[in-house]
């Protein structure tokens, strides 16, 4: 399937998604002529018909232009380029139990392995240094409330 | 002569200079880290403004404003990642200049064009503050809806060739700005819930993933062959040659940046986009834009630093601040107990003329201290990938968190650093989007405040003659764009035909 034909079909199908989410926005007393779910149905509209539009263009094999992702690698280079989300999220998910400075040590560790360099004890040190000044710039400097997590006795 | 003795007594009897010149640090740090904007990084120092005398704290405030909206655009061009809204339009040429191991001569581009913009702002700022007053007083809500749609007029030569994909991703955009609160009723529309998203969806958020993490999405899954280094490691000013070409885009940005700049509340990152816009339409060399063009880095940080100066025409004259960023100021004006406004420069001369003073030193010191960190700025992102990718990866999640303290914000830039990596492979532009999501609350909540007030009456917009004349060069715009557009298309039909 064509990445026009791709683009379109999701399109489309966002904007249905999106118009059975806007049927369910609350009424108000204090609404205007055109509503809180006037622009989003518009939007819906708008979206669904261009999606069609797309569709109807990569059918008609239409050309448009390669963007610049990885073209080799396939599956395996999203695959990879996913698991750089998946570390983010993993920071979301654990750093509230880890605390800012310890999560974030682990964070440079384990994205700097993802990305190609071979664990070593240099990387667990520049790691280390790293989330150190991050934590001097961001809590001291900036005053910014990180979490504390496991660290919060020694720090807190 | 005389304002300009009492300026420099403003400046000299305080603290005004050092601290334009600590303002000007301080801002470039925070607008240089995401998700500090220049509002915070101003906000951050308001504490330690009581204790300074008037003009010096105001000077500070103000030098912090200039140092941000510049800094902001150095990680747009290292990292790809805009350090402020403003910024995003310089990542498209800033950033691709960077790839071609250009980043000195980017950097030293956008550092130029920041100080071009920043002393004209000036001028319009000590020369016109009350005839440009009288914009601002013009703007009215349908004025305002016609604005959104002057900006919305550019999708169309933002879309890269391809206008149905960017038209798809200018209607996500302004999707994506109705989530949140309704701007008429108050009621939540697709919160689905929580209340994280009652706020809305912050455009820095959308633009740090679009932009940052699908780059390092894609850095990440590139084959180690295939990745590039800088090979321009010191900063490099522009010659005679490139000062010609960036004349037209800084004039494009001082036009539009003044403009948009007394428009409480339109802001740097309309005035940036648009100057990229007819930068780009002016240009001799349209085709280099996208693809490193010093036109394109030139006009965005020419307009978005004549903002930071004529910004401060309404917050001065009228006492409105049109910006997050004049808001903080007024703050500052206000614990001095002093009230911007008509009486401000009659009671308060040496504080109005400080000020000017202390923006003129802001723009020196930027440009000095540009010369002294950028160097190192470009060595620190030639280091080897795996760290730079880590690094960069914790700067963002540590910027992001630091906007709310929210952890929900990172998943949202994550899950728009994925949109933004499946976009790429499909080869849809993120300018339309990113303008949607910035423009769409101006465009529905005026639009919507309009019928409000004409009682469902559409005649309104073209009864309002701000409203009439901007929603002309709109519509004027977008025909040129399509026509353009469509032209193009039929050349290189031929061209393949010919072939």
């Amino acid at each position: 399937m064509g990445r026009g034909l791709v683009c379109g079909i999701g399109a489309l199908a966002l904007s249905i998604a999106y118009y059975a989410a806007a049927t369910g926005v609350p009424a108000s007393l204090l609404s205007d002529a055109v509503g809180a779910d006037g622009l989003p149905k518009v939007l819906a509209v708008a979206l669904g018909l261009l999606g069609i539009l797309a569709a109807v263009r990569a059918v008609l094999a239409r050309s448009i232009p390669a963007g610049d992702a990885p073209e080799g690698g396939g599956v395996a280079a999203h695959a990879r380029a996913l698991g750089m989300v998946a570390l983010g999220a993993a920071y979301a998910v654990l750093t509230p139990t880890l605390g800012y400075v310890v999560g974030t040590i682990a964070f440079l560790f384990f994205v700097a392995t993802y990305s190609g360099q071979r664990p070593s004890l240099r990387l667990a040190a520049i790691s280390a240094a790293g989330g150190l000044v991050l934590w001097l710039v961001f809590v001291k400097l900036l005053g910014v409330a990180m979490p504390l997590g496991m660290l919060a006795p020694l720090l807190g | 002569m005389n304002d300009l003795y009492t300026a420099w007594t403003a400046l000299t009897s305080g603290w005004a200079i050092p601290a334009a010149l600590g303002g000007v640090v301080w801002g470039i740090f925070g607008g240089a880290l995401p998700g500090i904007s220049p509002s915070i990084a101003m906000a951050l120092l308001l504490p330690f403004t009581y204790g300074l005398d008037p003009v010096t704290a105001i000077v500070l405030l103000a030098s912090v404003y200039v140092g941000a909206e510049y800094g902001g655009s150095i990680p747009a061009i290292l990292i790809r990642t805009p350090g402020t809204n403003s910024a995003a339009a310089t990542v498209l040429d800033g950033f691709e200049m960077n790839r071609q191991g250009r980043a000195g001569e980017a950097l030293g581009i956008s550092l130029v064009s920041g100080l071009v913009g920043g002393l004209f702002g000036l001028v319009v700022l000590v020369l016109f503050t009350e005839p440009l007053a009288r914009v601002a007083l013009a703007f009215t809500p349908p004025a305002y809806f016609a604005l959104g749609m002057l900006g919305l007029s550019v999708i169309a030569s933002l879309s890269a060739g391809s206008l149905v994909m960017g038209l798809i991703a200018a209607v996500v955009g302004l999707m994506i700005a109705t989530v949140g609160t309704d701007p008429v009723s108050g009621v939540p529309r697709f919160t689905f819930g929580s209340p994280d998203l009652l706020g809305g969806i912050r455009p820095i958020l959308v633009m740090v993933g679009l932009f940052a993490v699908s780059e390092l999405m894609v850095q990440v899954s590139e084959p180690a062959w295939a990745r590039t280094s800088t090979r321009d490691t010191r900063l490099k000013l522009p010659n005679w040659a490139t000062w010609k070409r960036m004349f037209r885009p800084h004039a494009i940005g001082a036009v539009i940046g003044t403009v948009e700049g007394v428009t409480p509340g339109a802001g740097g990152t309309i005035a940036a986009f648009m100057s990229y816009n007819e930068a780009r339409r002016w240009s001799n060399h349209p085709e280099e834009f996208g693809h490193g063009s010093v036109e394109g880095v030139a006009a965005p940080e020419a307009a978005n630093n004549v903002v930071t100066a004529t910004a401060l025409v309404p917050l001065l004259s009228l006492g409105i601040p049109g910006s997050n960023s004049a808001a903080v100021l007024l703050g500052g004006f206000l614990i001095h107990g002093l009230s911007p406004g008509p009486m401000l420069f009659e009671r308060n001369a040496d504080v109005v003329y400080g000020l000017y003073g202390g923006l003129l030193v802001a723009n020196i010191a930027m440009l000095l201290i540009g010369l002294v960190i950028l160097s190192p700025c470009i060595w620190l992102v030639n280091r080897p990938k795996p760290y730079l990718l880590a690094f960069i990866f914790a700067l963002i999640v540590s910027g992001v968190y630091s906007i709310d303290q929210s952890f929900f914000d990172l998943g949202l830039v994550l899950a728009a650093g994925a949109l933004g990596y499946v976009m790429r492979w499909l080869g849809m532009p993120f300018l339309p989007m990113v303008l949607g999501v910035v423009l769409g609350n101006l465009v529905e909540s005026n639009y919507r405040r309009s019928l409000v007030l004409a009682d469902g009456d559409h005649a309104i917009f073209v009864q309002d003659p701000v409203a009439l004349g901007l929603l002309a060069a709109a519509v004027l715009m977008l025909v040129v764009s399509l026509y353009r557009e469509t032209r193009a298309l039929a050349r290189a039909r031929e061209e393949n035909a010919a072939q």
